[in-house]
């Protein structure tokens, strides 16, 4: 397995897990009323800048964790080499990640025209990342699975 | 002379197959390894291995760098077939 394979899929486990949380983060402080009122926008919008660096750092933290698990297990040498191939491959994950998002995007300016709440809009919108951001990653893993 | 897999360059247009003779250039250059051939092409072993596999049809850089490590001119290790 090269270099940018054993990295889409821990992308893809480390965007799993960062969704999961974002998510569990969103329904909860949802429930507890905290997007409500005439400044909820503003406290959404607070809450997902505090959870970006957070989601970004723990897709570092993982990655390199699993990097090492697996170089610890296989006793493979690290080369992280990336040739001409993983580079198409790459850019086509990226390819499906922006069709996705733009999708999304569209979607969210839909369900506003017809009358959903704007912080249902800005969800949709932030579902169709974390959507772009897995559609991409598998995108790239089946594009490994299948050779080119 | 058996040829390798033929790949059309991974559009969906019908193209021209390229195909290679790589796994007979590894055969007689001592039954030189994917990895021994990837890491003097500087490219990874799953690529030589899609190369091998008619999966993917290689940049012109990395076909000439290919020929280089077999010490042959492009058109022996990879033929366009019309």
């Amino acid at each position: 397995m090269s270099f940018t394979e054993r990295s889409t899929i821990a992308e893809l486990v480390t965007s799993l897990a960062v969704i999961a949380l974002f998510t569990w983060v969103i329904v909860t402080r949802q429930a507890e009323g905290a997007f409500s009122g005439p400044e909820g926008l503003q406290t959404w919008a607070r809450q997902i800048l505090w959870m970006i660096p957070v989601g970004i750092g723990l897709g570092i933290g993982v990655s390199i964790l699993l990097a090492l698990a697996y170089h610890v297990t296989l006793r493979e040498a690290f080369d992280g080499l990336v040739d001409e191939r993983d580079r198409i491959i790459v850019l086509f994950g990226w390819k499906v990640t922006a069709i996705t998002i733009s999708t999304g995007f569209v979607a969210a300016l839909v369900a506003l025209a017809w009358g959903v709440t704007p912080l249902l809009a800005l969800n949709l919108m932030l579902a169709s990342f974390a959507a772009g951001d897995l559609a991409g990653n598998a995108a790239r893993l089946w594009r490994y699975r299948r050779g080119y | 002379m058996p040829r390798g897999s033929g790949v059309t360059g991974g559009g969906t247009e019908p193209l021209p197959q390229i195909t290679n003779s790589i796994r007979r250039l590894r055969f007689d250059a001592g039954e030189m390894t994917q990895k021994d051939l990837a890491a003097r092409a500087g490219v990874t072993r799953q690529t030589i291995n899609a190369l091998e596999a008619g999966k993917y049809a290689p940049t012109l850089d990395l076909a000439f760098r290919i020929a280089r490590v077999f010490g042959k001119p492009l058109e022996e290790v990879f033929q366009y077939d019309e």
